[in-house]
């Protein structure tokens, strides 16, 4: 028995070890769970709302058909109305598009856009995914190599011709758009200097603008972030107590005043993912022709033309 | 000593592998062009950006589009697949002839069964979102039987009468069935490539197609690549692989065009135009086309209020734009600043009178309209969708030359292009005005009015006739749903009603002089017909089910048919006239076409509630060894296409 060998208080600490772990599991599950209830009921009201919305990717495709010149009777409208929605199950009730469109999502299985029926979604996220997670992961390590000791640079050598450097170029950082700063790039190395490609992935030498495109803003509010998280440990008493206590410079830094800084400043090392170059559809990715998840869900230009008439709001599935 | 020869000769063999490699890749002719759009797949038969690829490049229909320096858009129609053809009199049999010696890229032969099965998939009901209005497959006979799924698709009215004759029967008559023939929606398909990877054949590796190249490679909104298919019969330029770049509005294709990157560049916007312009190297390379299929203006808002039924004033309206200055001022020189939907230089716009620029006469209009200095106008609107400077500078003009305020009003766009500009009607709109560009499609006897003929579907009415068209319309959508007609009695006043509307109809018939309208009035199934096949259907329906089914259609039939007869007998003598000449020219070959379509553009343009400003120019920079581009200035353009013209030297 586990009680005749081990002594008294090591069982206790088991015991409090496994109660602390079961309540962990339970705390776990309960966010899951939460979480799994919260993405249901989220996509339903997305749905019911991208329903309730006006207009539909068939009527579009009829406004092209205006556009196009071309008329076509009641009844062929109508063959293809009926044709389309059974296609895509817009045919039936809410509840049950609803419940298809759960079951199918459980499964990963979006089917094809309204506006390209050639592809499945699924397909597109394989293939885009790993692109923006790995552009991501580069962005976000980027950021976070150079920001930190950008940071405990500043913060050391508070209020010298360093210091400012560094907090000048972080707010530079912070300010620059990420699409501008991937252009000025691009016109820097690949146009001037013809070292990188200007757009275009696969390669390593395609990774280095988009990275460094997306981890300059990020970066900077990781600078600006450790610089003064580290300053205001520096000022802690427990700092003064263990220079008082002849704790070499080195040590009571790195020890004490930078592990205890790291804490604030690390929520913003995520920074790079939701305001970056790969997953906003935004000028960044047209301007470099990244080919990320990004791109994959921006619409068309609209630049006037028939085309511009054809870019559907599509509804829920098609996104 | 053995082992130092052994290795001698290995690293002779690397390097003459090597050498061999360099040698055979420096030899490649690799030419790497933007793409405007993703290509989303390569099957041709979808509206998509790729349906330009495949008119041409990856596929060859029967007929195609070659250079014609100076024909309508700088291409003509010719027979590419068919030897020999012939076209019955009625306009509704065509029968071609297919070239023997034409393959796929594979091998295999292309022949008439080729199209015959092609035809009767994508006419098939297994494909419903195949956009068919932009399909020559819509005027086949039982096309629209098939694709509901009514009748079996060997129904439908193509047939090979051996491996290289092919016949075409045509619900209606097309004399410029041809010309539909170059769409993508017309190429062959391979069958054999189709049956086995089912939704996957068009992807790399499995693709079989016709033309003079084959993609190899292919990623989403990233790149594709071509090369040339051995297989390939015909006149081909010396490029031997085409790497298409997905560069959309806004990318740095310049950028990437002076990196290396790109063998050319499109130029999309004022700053780009300068940037260019002040680059002696990029001026050098600079080239410019005037997009003559397309022209860019403001039509009136599609909304019911009836002050914009006054010709006299937007007469004034249109009259009051200096069209040039626009052009030379805010468009930079990107534009042409013209008063008609086609140029002096080209057969139509010859003959078009062109609206001019006359501020006097313009606030003359005005007075007369009742609106003198534009006193007693109601706020009028310009509805706009993000940044349209030019929009500025008209209204600017209205407010110099007439004295008029126009509010601009900016609208989601989504919103905008899909309610607002194409849209039959928007009963929600103030009147006032909107952005709108016409182009064409392809090269068919319809399209030569640049959409112009929406004048004659939506707006050649009174208010009053066009508001009520749309309330039958909308009660018409209302019957998708509606609940009854279980009872002989729900029935009654259908029947009375198609009687009523059948006697009306007979009266329109004996009255209209255009045969051509009043053939397309009295197409097969006419609305009684279709009417008593669903009665029919709804005395032998067995399930209440059916029988709501049966009685909602009816009544949308009739309605459908009200609608029609509203909008005939409120529609102004002009209208009339207009859609006359177009129906005319729907039945008159294209060549023949282009003659009656400045009659028909004129009575159009003379409306003034569709009013062209001007035309826009393609600029783009091009490596000066390439040659033999072919400009796409359809409605997807400005793009490069028909890539068998292109060499390098």
């Amino acid at each position: 028995m586990p009680s005749r060998s081990f002594p008294r208080f090591l069982i206790n600490d088991a015991l409090d070890e496994r109660g602390a772990f079961m309540s962990f599991l339970k705390y776990l599950g309960k966010r899951l769970l939460t979480i799994a209830f919260s993405i249901v009921v989220l996509t339903v009201i997305t749905y019911c709302l991208m329903y309730a919305a006006p207009g539909n990717f068939f009527d579009i495709q009829r406004y092209q058909t205006a556009a196009g010149g071309t008329s076509l009777s009641k009844e062929q409208v109508e063959i293809l109305r009926r044709g389309f929605e059974k296609k895509y199950g817009i045919d039936q009730p809410l509840w049950k598009q609803i419940l298809i469109y759960l079951k199918d999502a459980v499964q990963f299985k979006f089917g094809p856009a309204f506006s390209n029926p050639s592809v499945n979604i699924e397909d597109l996220i394989k293939e885009k995914f790993p692109v923006t997670l790995t552009l991501g992961l580069l962005g976000m390590g980027l950021a976070v190599l150079v920001g930190i000791p950008l940071g405990i640079l500043a913060a050391l050598k508070r209020n010298t011709w360093l210091d400012y450097t560094a907090t000048f170029f972080a707010m530079i950082g912070q300010v620059i758009p990420a699409y501008v700063v991937a252009v000025l790039l691009i016109i820097l190395f690949a146009v001037t200097l013809g070292w990188l490609p200007t757009s275009g992935w696969g390669t390593f030498r395609h990774m280095i603008l988009p990275v460094i495109a997306v981890a300059l803003g990020p970066m900077a509010v990781i600078a600006r972030f450790m610089r003064v998280s580290l300053l205001d440990a520096l000022n802690q008493d427990y700092i003064r107590t263990a220079y008082a206590k002849g704790g070499p410079e080195r040590t009571v830094i790195l020890k004490h005043a930078l592990r205890n800084s790291l804490t604030p400043s690390s929520p913003s090392s995520g920074r790079p993912w939701p305001g970056s170059w790969p997953v906003r559809p935004s000028g960044s990715n047209r301007s470099s022709g990244f080919p990320g998840s990004a791109s994959s869900s921006s619409p068309p230009p609209a630049t006037g033309t028939i085309r511009s008439s054809s870019l559907p709001p599509s509804s829920w599935p098609s996104r | 000593m053995r082992a130092v020869r052994l290795w001698a000769v290995i690293l002779l063999g690397c390097f003459l592998v090597v050498a061999g490699v360099a040698g055979v890749v420096a030899k490649e002719n690799v030419v790497q062009l933007p793409f405007f759009d993703n290509i989303p797949s390569f099957i041709p038969f979808y509206w998509q950006a790729q349906h330009i690829l495949a008119q041409g490049t990856i596929f060859e229909g029967l007929f195609g589009y070659a250079p014609a320096p100076k024909g309508l858009g700088g291409v003509k129609v010719v027979p590419v697949l068919a030897e020999k053809w012939t076209c019955s009199e009625d306009g509704k049999t065509w029968t071609f002839t297919l070239r023997k010696d034409k393959k796929w890229s594979n091998g295999d032969p292309v022949t008439a069964r080729d199209f015959e099965w092609t035809y009767q998939y994508v006419a098939g009901p297994s494909l419903p979102d195949v956009p068919m209005w932009a399909s020559p497959l819509q005027f086949i006979e039982n096309a629209w039987g098939v694709k509901s799924g009514a009748l079996p698709p060997n129904e439908l009215g193509v047939k090979a009468l051996d491996d290289y004759t092919l016949q075409i029967k045509l619900a209606t008559p097309r004399y410029d069935f041809n010309c539909w023939l170059v769409a993508g929606a017309a190429m062959p398909l391979h069958r054999k490539t189709v049956e086995k990877f089912g939704n996957d054949w068009w992807k790399p590796g499995n693709f079989v197609g016709n033309g003079p190249y084959t993609p190899v490679s292919w990623t989403d909104r990233k790149e594709a690549v071509l090369v040339k298919n051995k297989n390939y019969v015909g006149e081909c330029g010396n490029v031997d692989r085409i790497i298409l770049k997905n560069f959309p509005a806004g990318a740095s294709q310049l950028q990437a065009y002076q990196a290396g990157e790109l063998d050319l560049a499109w130029i999309g916007n004022v700053a780009e135009y300068k940037f260019v312009q002040s680059n002696a190297q990029l001026k050098k390379a600079f080239h410019e086309t005037l997009n003559d299929l397309f022209w860019s203006g403001y039509q009136v808002s599609r909304g019911f209020n009836e002050v914009m039924d006054n010709k006299k004033l937007r007469q004034a309206f249109a009259m009051a734009i200096d069209r040039d200055t626009l052009a030379r001022t805010v468009l930079a020189g990107r534009a042409v600043g013209i008063g008609k939907f086609w140029t002096d230089n080209d057969p139509i716009g010859k003959k078009l009178k062109a609206i001019p620029y006359n501020p006097a006469q313009a606030k003359k209009l005005l007075a007369e309209a009742g609106y003198p200095g534009g006193k007693g106008l109601p706020t009028l609107k310009f509805y706009i969708t993000g940044n349209m400077p030019e929009v500025e500078f008209i209204v600017d003009q209205w407010k110099k030359n007439l004295g008029v305020n126009v509010l601009i009003e900016n609208i989601e766009s989504g919103l905008y292009w899909n309610q607002y500009v194409w849209a039959n009607w928007t009963p929600e709109a103030a009147p006032g005005f909107t952005r709108i560009s016409g182009p064409m499609n392809f090269f068919e006897s319809g399209a030569l009015l640049k959409n112009a003929c929406h004048t004659l579907w939506y707006y050649d009415y009174p208010s009053s006739v066009r508001k009520k068209s749309y309330e039958l319309y909308q009660l018409r959508e209302d019957y998708l749903t509606k609940e009854g007609g279980l009872t002989a009695a729900d029935w009654q006043p259908l029947l009375e009603k198609k009687e009523k509307l059948l006697a009306a109809k007979k009266e329109i018939v004996a009255k209209e002089p255009s045969k051509y309208w009043v053939a397309e009035m009295m197409q097969k199934p006419t609305f009684d017909e279709q009417f008593d096949e669903v009665y029919e259907k709804w005395k032998k329906a067995a399930t209440d089910k059916e029988k709501t089914e049966a009685w909602r259609q009816a009544n949308r039939i009739l309605l459908g048919e009200e609608q029609f007869q509203v909008e005939y007998n409120g529609m102004s003598e002009t209208n009339k006239q207009g859609r006359r000449l177009r129906y005319e020219m729907l039945n008159t070959p294209f060549d023949k076409a282009i003659e009656i379509a400045p009659k028909t553009l004129q009575i159009l343009q003379d409306q003034y509630y569709m009013v062209p400003l001007y035309m826009d120019k393609a600029q783009y920079v091009q490596r000066p060894n390439i040659q033999g581009l072919m400009i796409y200035k359809f409605s997807w353009g400005p793009a490069v296409f028909n890539f068998k013209y292109m060499n390098v030297k």
